[in-house]
């Protein structure tokens, strides 16, 4: 009898640890964390969203303010890598939860994101190369930040954080 | 010039006279064996103010003391050889230093002040004598003449006509304000255009970009520890702090227990009374031809440039102002430590009583436009040790005062005006007490962003202002503010008639960076960002744009992290910036990129992160400090963390307790890892 309530404890375990990630509960993400949100493949990516985690951190992580318009047109608000906000635009396509797009300059994209949404508050969260990110819904960007917002620079020389392999990371 | 001279002889002898005093101190004690009770002895009291000294008990004695003094008269305790000497001395009176505020008493018992009591006594008598026979007693800690610590930085004014004012901003483009003489104020908006083509567009404190997201808060109070303000100016009196207990008490009552009576805009410490400002207006010469002045409206002036009423159609724009909707201006309190020519300026008593009455009456920052002049034999761990009360008190007290948003006192103190004189020793260091380690240090430059003559530079400056330079660009070329009118007469007999008037100094560049200051804790409560002092000032120190370009070059390096901007001060209070890293490459961060506008004279030390992030991270050492002030890092696996940058802030060296150097402090990042970034620099 002992032995049958261990074996079917660890069945239980087991069965939890193999649940697919689309749909039920999440794993454990490498900031320690474990979130328990249920993640669906449904929903609406039109909205406004306000990035509030980033690889399971609150934290270490840049301000973002997105929106991604009716029309396949988007408006990006980041606070990154500059004290200032900075205005980028362009255009995205959806489909099959794969989110990709590109910049009114014509760069494309760093990644493209499977998406999956949450509700109650409703959310977005946007997985590429195991970079997870979370967005929750707003009713609107800060007007003074639409307000101050500047283009972005255009960099000729080598950037603040340069990589032997690579000449600009931007 | 030839008043600038003057003066500065003047702040030579008294430069000389602070190091001799230091001197006279070893030669009493050297070659003799220090007894235990002279050890209690902790300066000298050549200057020191007669008749008075300062005794701090220790704890269990002062409690006795205060049970024996409420029944037995002012010069009675329960201590019997406390009482011979009192007696002997012929004590007018012993009393605490710092009255009881019964809503503060809690606070001030833990952190001793209740312990310090001044003895008033026939001024005939030695002060060391007196001292000595003090030290004797068991129950006394210790004792400190009551000195001068400090003198003003005064402004360097060249006599002659005053320069007329100019009303209307016509020569500056999209004023914000409706102030008539803003278009005078070079150094909140310098579009170089001015005074005789010296004017560099650029060199000012980018206060406009700011006011966009912030104007000021009615709740935040700084205290201009200073000369008195004039509470009563048209361009001031809306961002007063008002003590409402008192202002609408009984005259002659201490309504609101506070241990001060009538306080309604602040105290006059020196006095022990009403604000005053116009105390020996008439400047005096000595039989050497040294030049002493009184009162010259120097907190009126400091005051104006910090919070003059924004948008109200008079006089000029203040940095942390408002702009006139629901008076949201901070608010001054006037913290007077100089009242005339008064031999009780700036002692260690009066400014120990501002520094606690500002913290008391809830004011978490302070503007110090004062100190005492540089000298080879002041280090911290020498302001630590001679300067006890004080030190309690600022250091200590001060630090605690607390605000929803800002957790810890911030002082801001004038670097001083003794550059010539620096110069020509090489000896290159800013007054005390802003030289110590945990307060902030303003240098000063003119309308061309070059080191102002007089300003000193080197050991512990920490930032830079607009604080005007005569010598580059005439009279306008200084700083306008607010001015007590009509009451200041200088040693050629030129009257000073005007509200508003120029003024140039560390003096003045001081205020800039205690409005910059109040303005980003407006914004912090705007946003409900809370943070601790350490954060606050670590953020300031790197809101700062390029100096050192424009720098003599002997100058380069000394004059702190750079130019105060407002503007990023802000932005530096809303967030972390994020530091970008490519997955799998060895990357090398400039750090410098990510903090002011890419030039902040800053060293770096060290870029910690934790063990648990290096591991997340895929780092298999840890960031390596380059040569070329960068660090390199390299991470297998994409994420991101805090990571905390420590920096230098003045200087290559970090300053100890027995020499001055730069300022420690760390500023936050989010480093990043990705395997690839938008080539513009897009998030997505």
């Amino acid at each position: 009898m002992k032995l049958t309530k261990i074996f079917l404890a660890i069945l239980a375990i087991f069965a939890i640890s193999c649940v697919s990630e689309s749909g039920t509960t999440e794993v454990p993400n490498g900031g320690g964390s474990t979130d328990t949100t249920k993640w669906e493949e449904e929903g609406s990516i039109v909205g406004v969203w306000e990035l509030i985690k980033l690889n399971g951190s609150t934290k270490a992580k840049p301000r973002i303010y997105m929106s991604l318009n009716e029309d396949g047109s988007f408006d990006l608000y980041q606070q990154a890598d500059k004290i200032y906000w900075v205005y980028y635009s362009g255009r995205f396509s959806f489909e099959n939860n794969l989110l990709k797009g590109s910049y009114s300059d014509g760069v494309e994209w760093s990644s493209e994101y499977t998406v999956s949404f949450a509700t109650e508050p409703t959310r977005i969260r946007l997985v590429s190369n195991k970079e997870k990110s979370i967005y929750t819904a707003v009713d609107e960007i800060p007007q003074w930040i639409v307000d101050e917002a500047r283009q972005p620079e255009v960099e000729t020389t080598i950037s603040a954080t340069r990589s032997v392999a690579v000449e600009r990371f931007l | 010039m030839y008043r600038f001279i003057k003066l500065s002889c003047a702040l030579v002898v008294a430069a000389l006279a602070f190091v001799q005093c230091t001197k006279d101190l070893d030669e009493v004690y050297v070659g003799e064996s220090q007894s235990a009770s002279a050890a209690k002895i902790i300066n000298s009291s050549r200057s020191a103010v007669l008749g008075t000294l300062l005794v701090e008990f220790e704890e269990g004695a002062a409690l006795a003391f205060e049970s024996g003094t409420r029944s037995a008269g002012v010069t009675r305790s329960n201590i019997e050889p406390l009482n011979d000497v009192l007696l002997d001395i012929d004590a007018i009176s012993i009393e605490r230093v710092f009255p009881v505020d019964v809503r503060n008493e809690e606070a001030t018992r833990r952190a001793g002040l209740h312990c310090w009591y001044i003895v008033h006594f026939d001024k005939n008598i030695s002060l060391d004598k007196v001292a000595k026979a003090l030290a004797e007693i068991g129950e006394i800690k210790t004792i400190e003449f009551d000195r001068q610590i400090a003198t003003l930085n005064h402004p360097c004014r060249e006599g002659g006509e005053q320069a007329p004012l100019q009303s209307g901003d016509t020569r500056l483009s999209s004023p914000m304000f409706n102030d008539p003489l803003a278009g005078n104020q070079w150094d909140f908006h310098n579009e170089g255009k001015l005074y005789n083509d010296k004017g560099v567009a650029g060199m000012d404190i980018n206060v406009r970009e700011a006011w966009k997201y912030t104007t000021g808060d009615p709740s935040i109070i700084v205290a201009v520890i200073d000369q008195g303000v004039d509470y009563t100016h048209e361009d001031l009196k809306a961002n007063m702090w008002v003590n409402v207990a008192e202002r609408d008490g009984q005259p002659g009552v201490d309504d609101d227990k506070n241990g001060y009576v009538d306080d309604i805009h602040g105290y006059n410490f020196v006095d022990d009374g009403p604000i005053s400002w116009d105390k020996d207006v008439v400047a005096e010469k000595d039989v050497q031809g040294n030049v002493s002045y009184g009162d010259i409206g120097h907190g009126t002036h400091i005051a104006g440039t910090i919070a003059a009423v924004n948008n109200n159609g008079i006089g000029i724009c203040g940095i942390a102002g408002g702009d006139k909707s629901e008076g949201n201006g901070v608010k001054i309190m006037s913290t007077q430590i100089f009242s005339g020519r008064s031999p009780k300026n700036a002692t260690s008593s009066v400014v120990a009583k501002a520094f606690k009455y500002a913290a008391d009456n809830g004011a978490v920052l302070s503007n110090n436009s004062w100190g005492s002049p540089p000298s080879p034999d002041q280090n911290d761990a020498w302001f630590k040790d001679v300067k006890s009360l004080e030190y309690k008190a600022i250091c200590e007290y001060f630090k605690s005062s607390r605000d929803e948003n800002l957790t810890g006192g911030v002082a801001i103190f004038a670097a001083g005006n003794n550059g010539d004189f620096l110069e020509k020793n090489g000896f290159e260091q800013v007054d005390y007490p802003g030289a110590y380690t945990d307060f902030v240090s303003v240098t000063s430059f003119g309308i061309d962003g070059d080191k102002a003559s007089y300003s000193n530079f080197g050991g512990g400056a920490n930032i830079a202002a607009p604080g005007g330079n005569i010598m580059r660009g005439g009279t306008t070329a200084q700083i306008l503010s607010t001015m007590t009118p009509n009451l200041y007469v200088d040693e050629k007999g030129v009257i000073r008639d005007s509200k508003y008037d120029w003024e140039q100094g560390t003096s003045m560049a001081c205020p800039h960076v205690t409005g910059v200051a109040a303005l980003g804790l407006a914004y912090a409560k705007k946003i409900g960002k809370k943070l601790t002092a350490d954060e606050f000032i670590s953020k300031l120190l790197v809101s700062v744009n390029d100096q050192d370009s424009y720098l003599s070059e002997k100058y380069r390096g000394k004059m702190g992290t750079g130019r105060i901007d407002a503007f990023k001060f802000l932005m530096n209070i809303e967030g972390i910036t994020c530091i970008p890293v490519t997955r799998g490459a060895r990357c090398i961060i400039d750090v410098n990129k990510y903090m002011g506008d890419g030039n902040t004279n800053i060293k770096l030390l060290k870029l910690n992160i934790s063990s648990a992030d290096m591991k997340s991270l895929g780092m298999s050492s840890e960031p390596q400090y380059l040569e070329s002030n960068a660090f390199s890092v390299r991470c297998k696996n994409t994420g991101s963390a805090i990571v905390t940058v420590e920096m230098i802030a003045g200087g290559n060296t970090q300053g100890t307790a027995n020499s001055v150097g730069g300022k420690v402090f760390t500023k936050k990042f989010a480093l990043v890892v990705r395997d690839n970034f938008a080539s513009n620099g897009g998030w997505l």
